[in-house]
């Protein structure tokens, strides 16, 4: 196989991978009541959920009704949906409004880079991944 | 010496889990250190006992996962790697590549062999059938059911599959009339339950008087189960079949207690496996239910009165002999305790861990 040939491989592997995850995360997240179960299993109370895309209003979605989410994070402020019923705030706000709350990552591809950002102010024991939300497997 | 058991990548069957959980018991208790790493939904998990967690990080996809994993590998200073086989790609043949050097032993255990006609989806067969001639060059040991002596020029550790003996209660039985047999599995067609519809549907039509009563419950959920139905149906046995899905916990084991007779795997032939050792049977017999199986399994010895082994093709099951099978057994007050025993002997994960354990 030569290099090129290599590097397909290599991305058609990559690509896969990622939108399967998507895809699963997606499934899971359709099950509000196991999501808001768990949520509650794990002790979490007052919340931000970080990511205001499709993911994260999903799982404000799930949530809802619980009235534990405090706002939800974008870096611009900016949900893809309108929410009237809630905040949705940038991260500058969330710098300042953060005390000790627990925080919902929704943001899958650069998922890494946020959680960097955030662990810089909130300890990493108050961060959640949302697949950890969406079930564990073992 | 600390070991690091490396999950594919769930979701799991419950019956999946529990075998990752049992054999990395046997590990915990064989090794100054273990851990088990994982990944589901984005997220991958190390873990030590009592599957606590001990780091995660996000891991999008399986070229993260084993970037993540070859970290933890330095950092918890792991010195042998288990690896329940994810199938080949690239990522997994560089990951190998990468921990060479850094391993004293890598071992894959192929959980069923062989796979190709099992039905995969394209996007793992394709990339597995290329890649994984080339796993040789970086593995120390392929751990097999299939009783194999070599695989892809690997030598092999031969095994079977077991029982975590303490998560599975014996039955609390208690006589009454009929024979009810029982069935748990992730239904699929080489399961071969139709052989047991047809076998209840010959014993209730061949005869006017039927005196003794056979009902079967079948437990669990999967592909077969639409067709399954649809026979049920068509052989006009739906009263005699009870299908149960999604059960677990107590109400699991209460479905056993009452159970004369469970079923095994008895479809077998369809794929091409006349060797195997299935984790339900060692759980039938850990819970003292007598049981049928249509496969040579080597955990069992022929002149055992508590198993029946039947042919591995498409005929249908004997429902006389089973019924026979289970009036000389029903006499014998301590049969569940004697297959408990057995169980314990015989087919705990740690018995059966106990050959990698010493090629490690």
């Amino acid at each position: 196989m030569n290099n090129h040939m290599l590097e397909i491989s290599r991305e058609y592997a990559r690509c896969y991978d990622e939108y399967r995850s998507y895809y699963d995360v997606m499934c899971a997240m359709i099950d509000y009541k196991k999501i808001y179960t768990t949520i509650k299993s794990m002790g979490i109370g007052k919340l931000f959920i970080y990511g205001a895309s499709y993911l994260g209003v999903m799982l404000y979605r799930a949530l809802q009704s619980s009235q534990d989410v405090i706002a939800l994070v974008d870096k611009k402020g900016v949900s893809v949906i309108d929410l009237p019923e809630i905040n949705v705030i940038d991260i500058n706000k969330f710098r300042s409004m953060y005390i000790d709350e627990s925080v919902i990552v929704t943001v899958l591809r650069y998922g890494n880079a946020v959680l960097s950002d955030l662990s810089s102010f909130i300890p990493m024991h108050n961060i959640y991944m949302l697949g950890e939300i969406a079930g564990a497997t073992i | 010496m600390n070991i690091l058991y490396l999950g594919s990548g769930g979701p799991y069957s419950l019956g999946v889990k529990k075998k990752i959980l049992g054999q990395f018991k046997a590990l915990n208790d064989a090794f100054d250190t273990a851990y088990l790493a994982d990944r589901h939904l984005g997220v991958a998990y190390l873990r030590r006992d009592q599957r606590r967690i001990v780091d995660k990080n996000l891991s999008l996809t399986k070229e993260d996962y084993y970037r993540i994993v070859i970290k933890w590998i330095i950092n918890y200073n792991i010195n042998v790697i288990y690896i329940r086989y994810p199938f080949a790609n690239i990522f997994f043949i560089e990951f190998l590549e990468n921990i060479r050097p850094i391993i004293d032993k890598i071992l894959i255990e192929i959980p069923t062999y062989p796979y190709d006609d099992h039905g995969l989806s394209r996007d793992i067969v394709i990339p597995d059938l290329y890649y994984r001639n080339q796993i040789k060059h970086y593995v120390d040991f392929i751990v097999t059911f299939s009783g194999d002596e070599t695989i892809w020029g690997i030598p092999c550790i031969k095994t079977h599959n077991g029982v975590d003996i303490d998560e599975v209660p014996l039955r609390n039985y208690s006589a009454h009339n009929g024979v009810k047999l029982i069935t748990a599995a992730s239904l699929s067609s080489w399961h071969g339950l139709e052989r047991v519809f047809i076998g209840l549907a010959e014993y209730y039509t061949k005869r006017d008087d039927v005196s003794t009563h056979v009902s079967f419950d079948v437990i669990g959920n999967g592909d077969a189960l639409g067709q399954y139905r649809t026979l049920v149906s068509e052989l006009s046995i739906s009263d005699k079949v009870c299908f149960l899905m999604d059960m677990s916990g107590n109400e699991f084991d209460e479905m056993f207690d009452n159970a004369d007779v469970a079923i095994g795997t008895l479809g077998g032939y369809k794929i091409g496996l006349e060797r195997f050792s299935p984790i339900k049977t060692a759980e039938y017999c850990a819970r003292g239910v007598p049981f049928i199986y249509a496969y040579n399994d080597e955990r069992f010895a022929t002149d055992l009165d508590f198993v029946r082994r039947i042919p591995n093709d498409d005929s249908p099951v004997d429902l006389e002999a089973i019924i026979h099978m289970n009036e000389l057994l029903s006499i014998d007050i301590s049969l569940s305790s004697r297959m408990r025993s057995y169980a314990v002997e015989n087919l705990s994960w740690h018995k059966m861990m106990e050959p990698i354990i010493r090629s490690i």
